[in-house]
């Protein structure tokens, strides 16, 4: 289809470069784009590829716009703080150019959802602010042959790249193939990043994505850019792929989607406000519960009389007041999520267990009644 | 024989100091002089298989053999977007 006189005007300042033209503004208009994480990358990925005339622009964020999230985030306004970031997302882009298809996705990205999440669009920009998501997107982008374009930043310093094992080049797990021990390397939120950086680094990823939509210039394969704004240096590595890549290489273990925060040893979410670290939440009992290749039990410490109210499967009971005479049939090196009612006997079980040389212990916040409330409301609440 | 080490983001704050001279023995693989700098600086120990490491301007992997004045760089991963 033809570009109308109002996308002539528009994209005039392309049309009139010969490596873009009336045939490139076309084949940036039939290209689909999606961004994971609408924050410091993914504002400026979001925006310029809108103003230079993308098709379609999908964004996946879960996360509601946060007061410290403006000194970089510029999509969002300071109107929007507490505003889910896709709802704002969305408004600004519209702004900045009504012709661009717009699919927001207020989600999370999990190895439940990615791929197809991933799937309807030609190509993929990483702007995501943690390891788990970081490897599930490339695991992702792998599985499906497509392009991710990589940015990553911290601080002063920041890296990009283009992953794209189909076209030769290496993927991420080539890089790092094994993420950092949990804790071991500082977020944003705690080392800091200077605001300007992501729009530095995002650019370069929006760059290389208009380059490979219109097929035009040498693109960013097989070469990580780094960048020090302090020295306001630009350094390239040569990289090159790695044949024993687990899920590139040429006898890829991975052939679908992992539990991505167990594979970085994180906790699965956020911790709530609240959480002790001796505490893990419904969610993850019930991962463990429907996972049983992690290796967690689970004990119910609550009394006969409770467990013939309500009880869950796969749960096995050890009333708190029995808990002396049967530890010896515990075994202290096994991983054991523990419950009882509401989480505080689960917690005096943890402490008696732990002064026992138990060593992977967890309890359950809320216990069988935040069970009721967020997993399964056909267990009674007592 | 000589090579020089230099440390990008926070591992300078792991290592205390953002480069080095380091001497090791000819025929030192990558692999080897990592062990040397993980001795030196116990902190980095965690983040030895979850680093990037450059010699001049190139990738190599662990088993790539070292030459006088090599300049190998240790990149961190980092996670914010």
């Amino acid at each position: 289809m033809d570009l109308s006189q109002d996308e002539i005007r528009r994209y005039s300042r392309h049309l009139i470069l010969p490596e873009v033209g009336l045939a490139g503004q076309k084949k940036l208009r039939a290209t689909s784009v999606l961004c994971i994480g609408a924050g410091g990358l993914g504002s400026p990925i979001a925006m310029y590829l809108a103003a230079a005339g993308i098709g379609r622009l999908g964004l996946v964020d879960f996360d509601l716009v946060d007061l410290s999230n403006l000194q970089r985030q510029v999509l969002h306004g300071t109107a929007d703080v507490g505003r889910p970031k896709t709802d704002s997302a969305r408004e600004t882009i519209q702004q900045i150019n009504p012709h661009v298809e717009i699919v927001v996705h207020q989600t999370r990205l999990t190895s439940q959802n990615a791929l197809a999440l991933l799937r309807p669009y030609d190509i993929i920009a990483d702007g995501t602010d943690n390891f788990p998501t970081r490897y599930l997107t490339n695991d992702a982008c792998v599985l499906l042959s497509k392009p991710n374009v990589y940015g990553s930043i911290f601080r002063f310093e920041g890296q990009a790249s283009l992953f794209a094992p189909h076209l030769g080049a290496p993927c991420y797990r080539c890089l790092y193939p094994e993420p950092p021990p949990p804790g071991m390397v500082p977020s944003c939120a705690e080392g800091g990043v200077l605001g300007v950086l992501p729009g530095l680094i995002g650019l370069v990823q929006a760059t290389e994505i208009i380059k490979l939509a219109l097929g035009a210039g040498t693109p960013l394969l097989n070469r990580l850019l780094l960048f020090n704004a302090l020295d306001m240096r630009f350094r390239e590595v040569k990289l090159r792929r790695d044949p024993e890549c687990p899920v590139c290489g040429e006898q890829p273990k991975i052939k679908e989607l992992l539990d991505y925060e167990m594979f970085c040893g994180v906790e699965p979410h956020p911790t709530p406000a609240g959480m002790h670290s001796d505490e893990v939440t419904v969610q993850e009992m019930k991962r463990a519960i429907d996972n049983p290749v992690l290796g967690i039990k689970v004990i119910d410490v609550r009394e006969p009389n409770e467990y013939d109210i309500a009880r869950i499967d796969g749960v096995s009971l050890i009333p708190l007041s029995t808990l002396a005479e049967r530890c010896g049939d515990l075994d202290p090196d096994q991983s054991y999520y523990i419950h009882c009612k509401s989480g505080g006997r689960s917690m005096t079980a943890l402490n008696f267990l732990r002064q026992r040389g138990f060593k992977h212990l967890k309890s359950v916040k809320g216990g069988i009644t935040a069970w009721s409330d967020e997993i399964d409301p056909s267990v009674p609440r007592y | 024989m000589q090579v020089k080490v230099s440390f990008y983001s926070f591992f300078k704050e792991l290592a205390g100091c953002a480069s080095l001279q380091e001497t090791i023995a000819e025929g030192s693989t990558l692999d080897g002089l990592l062990d040397q700098v993980v001795e030196r600086f116990p902190k980095l120990a965690g983040m030895r298989k979850s680093a990037l490491i450059a010699v001049g301007l190139e990738y190599q992997p662990p088993g790539y053999v070292l030459k006088e004045g090599d300049e190998v760089s240790l990149f961190p991963p980092v996670q914010g977007g």
